[in-house]
């Protein structure tokens, strides 16, 4: 991962905590807001997602991987599988998506940029031994 | 900070919208990304290749947006490939529909089947006419 100072990425993002999944402790990566306004616009399932299920995946992953593999970078993958979901523009609270586990993609910089849910096999994201280059937790 | 209750709580005190949903698309600099969203429904993803993942609707099974990777590496590559590409980009913004049918463009042998999707998220983009500020990549 990227050594750059977090005061040079500090100004327009919000901090998380999130497990260093090379050392096991906390770390702090970032999200901008840019990406949460866009997250309210769609509504409060996605905004409830984005404020409880993505610091939960962050700080609970059940695997984290370092890069995808076809594109060679080294960004990390967090999954996660959340004990319930939100669903629809109201954010009500549901059981989980069947099938399916959380996933959250912070890049090299410790920015995080991507979050969703995708299908799963056993609580691993499908193909992630094809997509990803290594798993480090 | 103590923890993540902090960020949860500015998350949740974001205004929400005030008018109906609209498709619309955003870059992402950090993930070198676009985000198109043609729906506000719950969605899962699934990746259709190195460049494409869409978004498909938990209830319908319908495509109701997509993320596009590498954005600025798709710019250079229209660039020096398909200069007349240039003439899409207008003031800064670019329809995604162009988008999307250049970055098909851009992988050679796409199989058919991930052409078919391609097609179809560029077809609801042009659908709706949906623009995203291309400027500013990395």
């Amino acid at each position: 991962m990227s050594s750059q100072s977090p005061e040079s990425v500090r100004a327009g993002y919000s901090t998380l905590q999130a497990i260093n999944p090379h050392s096991g402790v906390v770390w702090e990566v970032y999200l901008s807001q840019l990406q949460q306004a866009k997250t309210a616009k769609l509504g409060m399932g996605k905004t409830k997602e984005l404020a409880y299920l993505v610091p939960e995946t962050l700080m609970k992953p059940q695997a984290v991987f370092i890069g995808l593999r076809d594109e060679g970078d080294e960004g990390l993958c967090y999954v996660g599988s959340p004990s319930c979901s939100y669903r629809g523009t109201d954010g009500k609270q549901a059981d989980p998506w069947v099938g399916q586990v959380y996933l959250v993609f912070v890049n090299k910089d410790k920015v995080v940029f991507s979050w969703r849910w995708e299908r799963g096999v056993n609580g691993m994201p499908e193909n992630y031994d094809k997509r990803f280059s290594k798993q480090v937790l | 900070m103590t923890d993540n209750s902090d960020f949860a709580a500015s998350v949740l005190a974001l205004p929400p919208r005030s008018q109906p949903f609209k498709p619309f698309a955003i870059y992402d600099k950090d993930g070198d990304s676009l985000e198109l969203f043609l729906s506000d429904e719950d969605y899962r993803a699934e990746r259709v290749d190195h460049l494409i993942t869409v978004y498909i609707s938990q209830e319908t099974d319908r495509i109701v947006g997509s993320l596009i990777k590498g954005v600025s590496r798709i710019e250079k590559d229209l660039q020096t490939r398909m200069p007349g590409f240039s003439i899409s980009i207008v003031a800064g913004k670019v329809r995604i529909d162009h988008l999307f049918l250049a970055s098909m463009w851009s992988i050679p042998d796409l199989p058919l089947a991930q052409r078919v999707i391609y097609q179809r998220i560029a077809q609801e983009a042009e659908r709706y006419a949906v623009q995203a500020e291309f400027c500013g990549t990395k």
